[in-house]
């Protein structure tokens, strides 16, 4: 990662800030420090070198007075006043010494300093002076001196200097400063780094966490777990996050399934308006078909009435009767297939093997005529529907299931049933001409034929599926091709008032 | 009767499930100057069959009809799906295909000329119209219309009208 980008992160930008503001106020706190730290290094000196200096001066004082000038030296020199003091001298007001004392190799210093010394001014209220150079201080105090001595008899205004080593007093006080700003130092960069730490662990960890985690809602299904924090708002923050997760996914599972239900509608509307717009051409196109026979035989007639052939007019007449009875057929047919799911019987519980027992007493006749053998399952299962509408579907496809046997060989029709996940599965098998492949998705047709060499409008089949689909239910077409025989399924609801 | 130079004679081949209407047509070519022979099947695979000389006419020998009058709404297979086979099938192609139907739906046509369809006529309802209008179709088809396998010139004037 880049420092500039590391820089806008929290966890470095909050303690990057907060140790630079630790840091001014350490430094600007030293400095202070410093100033203060002189100034009573300074006052404290003062007191200090005042005492001495007063002490001095009585004790230096008395042996001066006496006029002994060395018994005030070796006064001085066994005082072993201050530690810190290098050089003692009594200056006469030209500043010429009366009386020096070294203790030191700094004294010889101080001395030569001393030398280019510019004498105060008399008028120096203070009393006393104070001079640093190379950290030797040296003071000066005006001292009255007892003038009934010969030999230091014009020495009232005298000066004693005192020089002593400034470094040690001062040196203590930076090392005071520092340790003080060091410590303070340290504790900033402690608190800068608790602060690191704290930001990192409980706001920008969960922080970035989040981050991640609502990413993932635009590509993941599952629920997304969003980070809890030690910290309220965050904390707050991802479980409503989550929460609002779990109702966008909610919300948008309603929405895939809402869309699916109008796809599945949408669908059914365009399957619908397609069947009803094949069953208008259908009609228009069969019911046209007879008209233009009776017009075009009907000519045929008048020619051949003319012409005097009577063969031919009995035959014109007959496809004339036919082509008519064929269009009131057509037309009941019609009349039938939109009675379907517009007049609808009330739903009651059937029992397969009843309705198809039912069916061939009914077509018994038809049975006996192609001796066929029917065999029904005896216990198939209940469906719940229009009976009347059911027996014209059982008939429809025993009927077929007759019809379209194959020469010299015995019509088998085999009715069975099976449950299959809350359904029920009814098949009519026969051992008949079967229907290839290819035409399967043409024998549901309305007045599609596939053989016209058989009897029928072909609307029976048409008729099976529009009663089934009413039912809610669907129906397909088995069959390996022309001599295989033919297996009709139906699947309708098992017995349930829900069903309809 | 229209016949080829060869003196090989032209048929037609009627493809229409309805008997009262190939009956129709038939009787109306009988009245008219068009005499040919007219084969008569009644599903499209039969057509098929015939026009390819496979199943029930695997083993006859029959020639190629010199047009096609079909039917559309047809059992078994679709009379577009006869055009659409015919129209692709190299040997087959060329031979004028004449739609005849009751439908006189947007869609048919569409569909039919999309595969190639020669012509498409709607069956009339008046017996004057569909006799004038068989024998008019006829004889164009037969007579007229040339024929790319046929030897240039004037057809009129090579065959005989009998």
């Amino acid at each position: 990662m880049k420092l500039s980008s590391n820089i806008r992160s929290l966890q470095w930008f909050l303690p990057v800030l907060l140790a630079i503001l630790g840091l001014l106020i350490v430094i600007v706190y030293g400095l202070f420090e410093f100033l203060e730290g002189q100034h009573r290094l300074e006052q404290k000196t003062l007191t200090d070198i005042r005492s001495q200096m007063t002490r001095l001066q009585a004790t230096l004082g008395d042996s001066l007075n006496r006029g002994d000038k060395y018994a005030a030296q070796r006064e001085v020199a066994y005082q072993g006043v201050n530690p810190a003091i290098n050089r003692l001298m009594l200056l006469d007001p030209q500043g010429m010494i009366i009386l020096s004392m070294n203790y030191s190799d700094l004294g010889q210093q101080a001395k030569n300093i001393s030398s280019n010394f510019e004498m105060p001014d008399q008028r120096i209220r203070l009393g006393f002076l104070l001079q640093k150079k190379n950290h030797l201080i040296q003071a000066y105090f005006p001292t009255q001196i007892n003038t009934q001595s010969n030999s230091i008899r014009n020495h009232q205004n005298s000066w004693l200097y005192m020089a002593f080593n400034g470094t040690y007093q001062y040196e203590e006080l930076l090392q005071d400063i520092k340790f003080k700003v060091l410590i303070l130092a340290f504790g900033v960069i402690l608190i800068t780094l608790l602060t690191w730490w704290i930001l990192k662990t409980m706001v920008v960890r969960p922080l970035i966490e989040l981050g991640k985690a609502t990413q993932k809602i635009g590509h993941e299904k599952q629920r997304v777990d969003f980070p809890d924090s030690w910290f309220n708002e965050i904390s707050i923050l991802a479980k409503s996050m989550g929460q609002m997760t779990d109702n966008l996914y909610k919300a948008n599972d309603q929405l895939i399934q809402h869309t699916k239900k109008q796809e599945g509608l949408i669908q059914l509307l365009e399957d619908k308006n397609a069947e009803l717009e094949r069953f208008a051409y259908t009609v228009s196109h069969d019911l046209k078909s007879p008209l233009v026979t009776v017009k075009g035989f009907v000519g045929l007639l008048r020619q051949d009435i003319k012409d005097n052939n009577a063969v031919r007019v009995s035959g014109d007449l007959e496809q004339i009767a036919a082509a008519a009875d064929k269009m009131a057929i057509l037309l009941d047919d019609l009349l039938e297939l939109s009675r379907i799911g517009r007049v609808v019987n009330k739903p009651e519980k059937i029992l397969l093997s009843d309705l198809f027992a039912e069916v061939v007493i009914t077509i018994q006749g038809q049975i006996k005529q192609a001796d066929a053998i029917i065999k029904i399952q005896p216990d198939m299962p209940a469906i719940y529907a229009d009976k009347h509408r059911m027996l014209e579907v059982a008939q429809n496809l025993l009927d077929n299931a007759i019809k379209f046997s194959q020469a010299n060989i015995i019509p088998e029709v085999e009715v069975t049933a099976t449950i299959d996940q809350n359904k029920v599965v009814c098949c009519v098998a026969d051992n008949g001409i079967g229907i290839k492949v290819e035409y399967h998705n043409r024998v549901f047709g309305l007045f599609n034929r596939l053989d016209p060499s058989f009897e029928g409008t072909g609307i029976g089949l048409a008729l099976v599926k529009r009663i089934i689909e009413v039912h809610n239910g669907s129906i397909r077409i088995e069959s390996n091709g022309h001599g295989q025989g033919t297996r009709f399924y139906f699947t309708l609801a098992k017995t349930s008032e829900r069903s309809l | 009767m229209i016949q080829s130079i060869s003196g090989k004679p032209l048929d037609i081949l009627l493809v229409e499930d309805n008997h009262a209407h190939a009956e129709l047509v038939k009787r109306s070519f009988e009245q008219n100057r068009v005499s040919n022979r007219i084969i008569h099947v009644e599903d499209g695979q039969l057509a098929l069959d015939y026009l390819l000389g496979q199943g029930e006419y695997a083993d006859s020998d029959v020639s190629l009809p010199h047009i096609v009058l079909l039917d559309l709404r047809l059992p078994k297979v679709d009379g577009l799906e006869v055009l659409q086979k015919i129209k692709t099938t190299e040997m087959l192609q060329k031979i004028p295909v004449v739609i005849l139907t009751t439908s006189s739906a947007e869609k048919d046509v569409a569909k039919a000329y999309e595969y190639h369809a020669n012509s498409y006529i709607v069956k009339p309802m008046d017996y004057a119209c569909f006799v004038s209008l068989m024998d008019d179709m006829g004889f164009y088809w037969m007579a007229w219309n040339q024929n790319p396998w046929e030897c240039p010139g004037n057809i009129l004037s090579s065959q005989a009208i009998v």
